[in-house]
């Protein structure tokens, strides 16, 4: 738990407090963007209390489009994926596989063939029914539709034909068994959809979930009614509301005004104390699968080097990194592997903190007076992050030069497109994103054949070798120091006492509300 | 009144150059990268303003930050100056109607924010130190045209300027050696105000990330990592706060103490 910080000496508290918000007020008010943030949330002028059957759910990023796999921004996701769109399969709070619009499923004996076999009461909020054509008209269109962002694509690359045997059964052919892609089908890239409104996903809702849209107020809040139509246990809420806060005190004083049921992920852990008492808030803190990464372009002159990367990671205190940017909250990983993966195993110990030896590798490789150009995202965690590893290299001997990226244009085109940077800081969000590194063009230019013929066979590996042959490819990356895997994003929830039933992992991209009930 | 205001300005602009100064040579702790301390700390000794979420020490980074405040003060008011002056000038000694057209470009121009110019030029260029000494700069640059074309119409009527003429003196001897000197008081009124809007856009562009790069302080970039953390530790908020709100007093004050100097009638009212 985080405890207060003792308050100043020399300042009475009332004073000091009143001087802070005077002052931030202040140059927020010289700023167009802080403006524009404060707009939208310091009135709450649209939110009223909740009634009864009301959840409002307050979040950071607003979505852009309501097309879940229109790009590569989770936001969509995070309203609609489980709430509104199904999916065959779900991602429980552990990680495990349920069934959802699937009441069950079977493999062939080679594992390319997967029958699904369709819930027959399941339908869309159209009132049309969820047919196994349907399903596969859903991911013909995730594997060939230009609309569709490449990632999800790429997930289902593997996928060869889909073919309705019936009505409610399904069978799709793989070109390879993959034991990723039916944790796949379980998260954005499995979205099912009414085919009849494919081309109004961006504004409209044709999911089969307990909930559908009903009001978008752009800069705002996006407002989700129960579906009439909903064919399992109707949705507990007459309406859920997700609220956008881009200011995390914002967010943190909607829940002390009691507008909001739930903050789903907070942004400033410090001020967790105001939420200690257990009578009026709950706080969960689990796992995301988020790994925030110091990436290493492999490419650079400097970094080709193994040993000036295994200085670098030895350089950095993660634990310290944690304290002093999350406030504690947080896990140490040591490869690109979140303890909710099914092929976890604590790698930490793999170029530990260590800045005697790091000096030592940094001299054997005779990268001395290095300078690096450091571009993190500008985002609060990754700033943060990056002034204190930055202190760290400079212990061992390495300079950077910081230069902050807007986020996202900015940061992806000079780092994701161009790979213009030689350290960088960002989240990795996507579930199981390991596969990132068999991709030679992407933006940590890593290419290891060793890594991607290990990746690979663990993908096609039996069942039961998924998890160790997936523990040796994650490895293998972590002695390669391919990135600096600084530590798993804490999934920081805070809720009214009276909310229960919320998973305290984040192990999809959705947020999802269908478990949730309040008392 | 305007000599309490001069002196009261004078002595804050004087303690702003002072813990700039200091800083160059000598800081109690390493601002940048020393984060030994234990983090969030309150004012106690050896840190006497605590110490920020990292563990850096806050009077340490408060002294850098104050170089970092006057040099995109000094180099965004010597562009705004060294473009904004010549231009009124020359405006000043057009034909009417080509003087009108400039006129109503500097409106033009004057009517787009420094903010929106310099987050405009960051998109381009990338932020930092220098693209904001450069917006600033250059969103200055209209308002010294404007006061440099007024002063410099009023010097170009008196008869000495007649007479220098009438003597074959070129224009260009004209605004150095008449033009010029007559309207630097305008200018060093106009200067130090301007000094007074770049603090604050200075600061501004910082806590959207846009302007000084971290690790090196800015009061601006201070009050942005303070605010993730300031329901526990609201002063490290204060500190940069008040160093803000200071320097910009202190500009203004040394600006409308100059006015009020430099200007006759006022000065027989006082």
């Amino acid at each position: 738990m985080v405890t207060r910080t003792p308050h100043a000496r020399f300042f009475p508290r009332r004073l000091a407090v009143a001087l802070t918000a005077l002052t931030l007020a202040a140059i927020s008010a010289c700023s167009p963007a802080s403006s524009s943030s404060t707009g939208s949330s310091a009135g709450t002028p649209t939110v009223h209390a909740p009634a009864a059957k009301t959840l409002t759910v307050a979040a950071t990023a607003e979505p852009s489009t309501l097309d879940m796999t229109a790009g590569p921004a989770v936001a969509p996701a995070q309203v609609q994926l489980y709430n509104v769109y199904e999916t065959l399969v779900k991602i429980d709070g552990d990680g495990a596989l349920q069934p959802l619009l699937a009441q069950r499923w079977s493999v062939s004996t080679d594992r390319t063939v997967y029958t699904f076999y369709l819930n027959p009461a399941s339908k869309f909020a159209s009132g049309e029914p969820v047919t196994a054509d349907a399903v596969a008209k859903n991911i013909e269109r995730i594997r060939t539709s230009k609309t569709v962002g490449a990632k999800y694509s790429a997930a289902m690359a593997v996928v060869t034909g889909e073919k309705a045997v019936d009505s409610s059964t399904l069978e799709v052919t793989l070109s390879r068994p993959s034991n990723t892609w039916l944790y796949s089908m379980a998260d954005t890239a499995g979205m099912i959809a009414d085919p009849a409104s494919f081309d109004k996903l961006g504004t409209e809702s044709a999911g089969s979930g307990p909930y559908m849209l009903d009001k978008w107020t752009r800069g705002d809040s996006i407002a989700l009614k129960r579906n009439p139509n909903y064919w399992a246990n109707p949705g507990r809420f007459d309406s859920v509301v997700f609220k956008y806060f881009p200011d995390p005190n914002a967010m943190n004083a909607a829940m002390m005004a009691g507008t909001i049921d739930i903050i789903s992920n907070e942004q400033a852990p410090d001020a967790l104390s105001q939420f200690a008492d257990t009578a009026k808030y709950t706080l969960l803190e689990g796992a995301t699968n988020m790994e925030v990464t110091l990436g290493l372009n492999n490419s650079s002159p400097a970094l080709k080097d193994l040993k000036v990367r295994q200085a670098i990671a030895m350089a950095i205190d993660k634990k310290k990194l944690i304290t002093n940017t999350e406030a504690g909250h947080g896990t140490v990983i040591g490869s690109m592997v979140v303890p909710t993966d099914p092929y976890y195993e604590d790698l930490s110990g793999i170029n530990a903190y260590d800045p005697a030896k790091a000096k030592q590798l940094l001299t054997e490789a005779g990268a001395t007076n290095l300078t690096l150009r450091f571009k993190p995202a500008a985002l609060p965690y990754a700033t943060a992050a990056a002034q204190q590893v930055a202190a760290d290299l400079k212990a061992v001997g390495i300079n950077t030069t910081i230069q902050e990226q807007q986020f996202p244009a900015a940061w992806v085109d000079a780092v994701y497109i161009k790979a213009d940077y030689d350290l960088t800081i960002v989240g990795h969000a996507e579930a199981r994103d390991l596969v990132t590194y068999t991709n030679p063009e992407y933006y940590w230019r890593y290419n290891n054949p060793a890594f991607t013929a290990q990746y690979q066979a663990a993908d096609s590996a039996a069942a039961d070798a998924y998890a160790p042959e997936m523990k040796k490819a994650a490895k293998i990356l972590a002695d390669d120091a391919a990135s600096v895997w600084l530590y798993m994003m804490p999934n920081l929830v805070v809720t009214k006492a009276t909310v229960t039933g919320l998973s305290k992992n984040a192990t999809t991209d959705s947020f999802d509300v269908t478990t949730i009930a309040t008392r | 009144m305007s000599r309490l205001q001069l002196r009261l300005g004078l002595v804050l602009v004087a303690l702003v150059a002072v813990m700039a100064l200091v800083s160059v040579f000598w800081t109690p702790f390493d601002a940048l990268y020393n984060t030994s301390f234990p983090r969030l700390r309150p004012p106690e000794w050896p840190n006497v303003l605590g110490t920020d979420r990292l563990g850096r020490d806050v009077f340490s980074r408060l002294l850098v930050g104050a170089q970092s405040c006057l040099v995109v003060g000094v180099i965004s008011v010597g562009i705004a100056t060294l473009l904004g002056v010549p231009a009124g000038i020359v405006t000043a000694q057009l034909p009417k109607a080509a003087s009108e057209v400039v006129m109503r470009a500097t409106d033009v121009a004057q009517a787009f924010p420094a903010l929106l110019l310099a987050i405009l030029l960051a998109g381009v260029f990338g932020g930092g130190t220098v693209t904001a000494m450069v917006a600033i700069g250059l969103a200055a640059v209209p308002q010294f045209i404007r006061i440099a074309r007024a002063g410099a119409l009023s010097v170009l009527a008196s008869d000495y300027v007649l007479a220098a003429r009438s003597c074959g003196s070129s224009r260009l001897t004209i605004a150095r050696t008449h033009v010029l000197p007559n309207i630097a008081p305008l200018v060093g009124v106009q200067a130090s105000v301007t000094f007074a809007m770049a603090i604050l856009a200075e600061a501004a562009l910082s806590y959207l990330g846009l302007g000084t790069q971290p690790p090196t302080p800015s009061w601006g970039s201070m009050l942005k990592d303070a605010q993730s953390v300031w329901y526990g530790s609201p002063l490290q908020a204060v500190w940069p706060g008040i160093a803000i709100a200071l320097a910009v007093l202190g500009f203004n004050l040394l600006g409308d103490g100059l006015r009020d100097l430099l200007d006759p009638k006022l000065r027989e009212v006082t």
